[in-house]
């Protein structure tokens, strides 16, 4: 008799008031704005450190190959070099106008690393160049992030907070493997995207290349009495080249009288696929943004020339980072495709024309 | 008749309020422990790279750690079987568990 409260009666009370805080206030959100806020706070800082140490790498680098001042080269380049996309509700050559800038961005990106680099060869200028490209994403990636963070406190979207911290480990994770990439291109060695040019190095054999486009290179070789030209960005630096029109150039080279087209590259694969497989089917296997595949596509088809395409998949973290052996295996797959659809495909005499699309870093 | 005496020692003076409290600290006192042991269980694995010499004219092939400067198609001295060129075959990354 000594204590005064009734603890029952109190823990119904209890129960009642909280049952109408949660049912007829904002608090719960309140509640889950505050959780998901500071769990985005968390990842920034992550994304933060991602970034610092992948300027550090660049830092590193610059300084290795001899840039006296790679800070503020690096300051130089990121935040700027942007591309506005063009006009696409009138879509009249809006190929020609996208390939003009995206070629316009590519020149002056160069012209800027050139400028800071004066000495640097090729190699070294192609790998720097997608270093500072790394940089400038990274550091996108955290300000966009930082962005949508700070419109949802200031708005008290709590939404918006939980959309963007439900989506940050996968954007996290992708940062990550950005910065693993920058391993890579700083040592020259290659990714996974070089699945398609690797594919084209072992089946050209002891060739000689030609510079046909930009960075890009065709090899001559007859196997088994057929003819076949082979297409690729020229290695070992870091680029892609212009496969697309390289192809075009040398179909119309020939006249048209291709029997077969055939590209090959790297795709991105589902969640439950594995690694390395390998599937054909029809069309040009590329992954630019527009200007590469339409011109394939558009040769193809002038000349009713039966296009073809390989992949070899794989995740979008293990198409920048340095190519496994998984991968490596795809590849071997994939040639031995190859080799199968020339000699079923196309008889003997006739041309056949092979593209390998990706990133060359570390592949002759 | 045990059972009995240690419930009238400890549970037999404690009011509902209290006992909800105490189950409740100690489910999550268990969630906790239990979410740290499941994520320290992961495996450690290391990537290492590698890069794969082959010779041209024989079946002879190497393999070594990647080093600087290596990329594919690279000529690198010549075979020790039959003196024709070594070339890099393949570079790639092996996972490795650590232990
Ligand atoms: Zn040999």
């Amino acid at each position: 008799m000594t204590q005064g409260i009734d603890w029952t009666s109190t823990l119904l009370v209890l129960l009642i008031l909280g049952s109408y805080l949660l049912s007829f206030t904002d608090l719960p959100q309140r509640m889950q704005l505050w959780r998901y806020s500071s769990y985005i706070r968390k990842r920034i800082v992550q994304l933060t450190e991602i970034e610092e140490d992948s300027r550090r790498k660049a830092l590193k680098h610059l300084k290795k190959v001899g840039v006296s001042d790679p800070k503020a080269v690096i300051d130089g380049f990121v935040n700027n070099f942007f591309l506005i996309s063009p006009v696409d509700i009138e879509p009249t050559d809006i190929i020609k106008r996208l390939r003009h800038l995206l070629r316009g961005r590519e020149e002056s990106v160069r012209a800027y690393v050139k400028e800071k680099l004066p000495q640097a060869d090729d190699i070294t200028l192609q790998n720097s160049e997608v270093i500072l490209e790394i940089t400038s994403a990274l550091t996108l990636i955290n300000k966009i992030i930082k962005h949508y963070y700070k419109l949802g406190l200031k708005y008290n979207n709590w939404i918006l907070m939980m959309q963007l911290a439900l989506e940050l480990q996968q954007i996290v994770s992708l940062a990550k493997s950005y910065d693993d990439a920058m391993d890579s291109f700083t040592l020259g060695k290659p990714i996974g995207d070089g699945a398609g040019p690797l594919v084209v190095h072992y089946l050209k054999g002891g060739a000689k290349p030609k510079e046909i486009a930009k960075e890009t290179v065709v090899y001559f070789a007859e196997v088994n009495g057929r003819k076949v030209y082979m297409i690729k960005a020229k290695g070992p630096g870091s680029t892609v080249g212009y496969p697309g029109e390289a192809l075009q150039k040398v179909v119309e080279d020939l006249e048209g009288k291709v029997a077969k087209i055939i590209t090959v590259d790297a795709a991105l694969k589902l969640e439950s696929e594995t690694t390395g497989e390998v599937a054909y089917g029809v069309g040009a296997a590329i992954g630019d943004p527009g200007p590469e595949k339409i011109a394939i596509e558009r040769v193809a088809s002038k000349y009713s020339i039966p296009l073809h395409a390989v992949v070899i998949k794989m995740s979008n973290e293990e198409a920048i980072k340095s190519m496994t052996k998984e991968i490596h295996d795809g590849v071997l797959k994939a040639l031995d495709i190859i080799k199968n659809m020339i000699k079923e495909g196309v008889k003997e005499g006739e041309t056949v024309v092979i593209a390998g699309i990706g990133n060359t870093v570390g592949i002759a | 008749m045990v059972l009995r005496e240690v419930n009238g020692m400890f549970l037999g003076d404690l009011d509902t309020f209290t006992l909800i409290t105490i189950a409740l600290t100690l489910f999550l006192i268990a969630y906790m422990v239990a979410m740290s042991v499941f994520s320290r269980r992961k495996e450690v694995k290391v990537r290492k790279t590698y890069t794969i010499l082959k010779c041209v004219d024989c079946d002879y092939k190497k393999e070594r750690e990647f080093k600087e400067g290596d990329y594919v198609g690279k000529v690198e001295g010549d075979c020790p079987q039959c003196e024709g060129p070594l070339v890099i075959y393949a570079i790639y990354d092996k996972e490795e568990k650590l232990r």
